[in-house]
């Protein structure tokens, strides 16, 4: 864990201060052997290798220090600050020069070391941002690419081509079509979040309609979709459109890389204060360490298929987020991978009393 | 052949190209407006029997032209919108407006609900309700499914009177509390949710996949 700055200039500034005093009382019990010239090369030794690893602040300070006690406990006459020797002054005061510059040195060093880091994190950020730029123009050109590349052939009069070949590339229009509203609509999702200016709206909602209603709304797959127990779940108060869009992007993500023929479950569960919504599916899983990646914008397992935007479980992440809840993902036991959505909420047993 | 005639309101040459084609190919005549005023000087004209309006306009906005026919036009009017726009939605349906498609939306849909509107105009509760295994005679406030007669309670059988004869309608949240609970109760969604709940288990073949009242989150409900 990194020390926030203020504990780091403390801690290194007590740090010098310690090794300055520690190698000044040494000195001194051995000043009986120790030439004072001697102890000053210790002296600036200590600084200089306090320079190498501390900020610039406590380096001035622990030259000041090393020389305030080398002039007090050190150059005759001793426990005062006159010095009574003409070189002694000299030397006291090309010691506080060379102190200084040294530390006047390693901060410049330290200063362009910054600089150039700061420069690549710059090239790092805008290499990654190239690669989002990249892959969303492909996402969105390559279904533009198929559509116009069918519109051509429907308009031409070559004899090569068949009915066949006509009502096919008729229904390549209908999917690239589909596809590319999908991922304006991703787009356009993921813009709102990073606008800052979502403003969730609470309402009450009955959660076992709800997911009815979302797994018929899905464009493909409904009958792979199994919503477990929803019927004792109570009234939720919370915003119905995002919690819609949520599990709608956990089930397409379930569907299309869940296995082609296995099933995905919904279920939840609640408590007084909080909802849970679990998204399993029965696929391969992903690997341990790039669980924690799938939430960023673009990403893909390396050998996926084509047609994802990389964009659904960002925009979860980011509306789950919004509503101040928890996205967890794990890969099962029983194989397969599972996806918990915890969102704080309201709780109305309204419903259950009413069943009962 | 249906002979209806459906104006469109919409300011995109294309849209309204490819409407009057698909409306056209089955059998609807056309008429096309590309902004408001124009919208409305042709609904008074030519009293169409249905109106596609899309919400938003050049001259003034859909709703606008909602609010000046209100007054005069009792047909249906289809709201075309774009997503994430359920606020515009549920206002529109509060200043009359019918139903809504959310752009783009498949012909299907389209001429599905267009269907509907104009098949559930004359719906007033003398008319006994008849779909599938349900039966319902408003008058005489007898519901049955499966010729065995329902015991509703009194909300319930208000809310299923409400919800039959507009049917073709899209209800909002608001619209169904204020009518069934009354003014002031527009707020206890929660109630709503719950009596929808209990009449499904009651009306529907399989509550799960409702038939007759269809969900539409973010907006209300609409029964079929």
């Amino acid at each position: 864990m990194k020390l926030k700055p203020r504990q780091k200039s403390v801690r290194q500034f007590i740090t010098s201060m310690i090794v300055i005093s520690s190698v000044s009382v040494l000195c001194f019990i051995f000043s009986s052997h120790l030439d004072y010239r001697i102890t000053a090369m210790f002296l600036l030794v200590s600084v200089s290798l306090i320079a190498v690893t501390m900020d610039i602040v406590p380096v001035i300070m622990a030259a000041l220090l090393s020389a305030i006690i080398l002039n007090f406990f050190f150059i005759q006459p001793v426990f005062t600050f006159h010095i009574s020797d003409t070189e002694d002054i000299l030397m006291f005061f090309i010691y506080i020069i060379i102190a200084l510059v040294s530390a006047l040195l390693t901060y410049r060093i330290r200063l362009a070391e910054h600089q150039i880091r700061d420069r690549e994190e710059k090239a790092k950020t805008i290499r990654l941002y190239d690669t989002f730029l990249n892959s969303l123009s492909h996402e969105l050109r390559t279904p533009i690419a198929t559509i116009i590349g069918a519109v051509d052939v429907l308009k031409s009069d070559s004899q090569g081509i068949t009915k066949d070949d006509r009502e096919e590339v008729i229904e390549q229009i209908d999917i690239a079509s589909t596809r590319l509203n999908y991922q304006v609509g991703n787009m356009l999702s993921m813009s709102r979040l990073e606008s800052g200016m979502l403003k969730p709206k609470t309402e009450w909602l009955d959660l076992s309609d709800l997911f009815q209603y979302i797994v018929n709304k899905l464009p493909f797959g409904h009958e792979k979709i199994v919503i477990k127990e929803a019927e004792m779940l109570p009234l939720v108060k919370t915003d119905s459109l995002i919690l819609e869009q949520v599990i709608s992007n956990l089930l397409v993500n379930a569907l299309q890389y869940g296995g082609a023929d296995n099933l995905v479950e919904l279920s939840a569960n609640s408590d007084d204060k909080n909802l849970c919504i679990f998204v399993s599916d029965q696929g391969p899983g992903i690997a341990e360490e790039q669980l924690n990646n799938v939430f960023r914008k673009f990403f893909r397992i390396s050998d996926s298929h084509p047609g994802g935007s990389g964009l659904g479980l960002a925009i979860v992440k980011g509306y789950v987020d919004a509503l101040n809840g928890q996205v967890v993902i794990r890969n099962k036991q029983e194989g397969g991978l599972e996806i918990q959505i915890d969102i704080p909420v309201e709780i109305s047993y309204l419903k259950n009393l009413k069943n009962e | 052949m249906n002979k209806a005639n459906i104006l469109i309101i919409d300011d995109e040459p294309q849209i309204r190209k490819l409407l009057s084609i698909t409306l056209q190919g089955n059998g609807y005549k056309v008429m096309e407006a590309a902004n408001g005023k124009m919208g409305i000087s042709l609904a008074s004209a030519n009293s169409p029997d249905l109106i596609l309006l899309d919400l938003w306009l050049p001259d003034i906005s859909g709703f606008d032209v909602l609010q000046s026919i209100k007054i005069w036009f009792q047909k249906p009017v289809i709201i075309l919108s774009v997503i994430n726009q359920e606020e515009e939605i549920v206002k529109a349906l509060d200043l009359g407006a019918s139903d809504y498609l959310t752009k783009p939306f498949r012909s299907a849909e389209l001429l599905a609900r267009i269907r509907t509107a104009l098949r559930n105009q004359i719906r007033t509760s003398s008319v006994i309700y008849q779909s599938g295994a349900l039966t319902a005679d408003i008058e005489s406030r007898v519901v049955k499914k499966n010729d065995e007669i329902l015991k509703l309670t009194v909300t319930e059988f208000n809310l299923l009177k409400l919800l039959i004869t507009n049917e073709g309608r899209v209800l909002t949240h608001q619209y169904i509390l204020k009518e069934v609970w009354g003014t002031g109760h527009q707020s206890e969604t929660q109630y709503l949710r719950v009596f929808i709940g209990t009449l499904r288990k009651k009306i529907e073949e399989n509550p799960n996949h409702p038939e007759h009242i269809i969900t539409e989150n973010g907006v209300g409900y609409r029964f079929q």
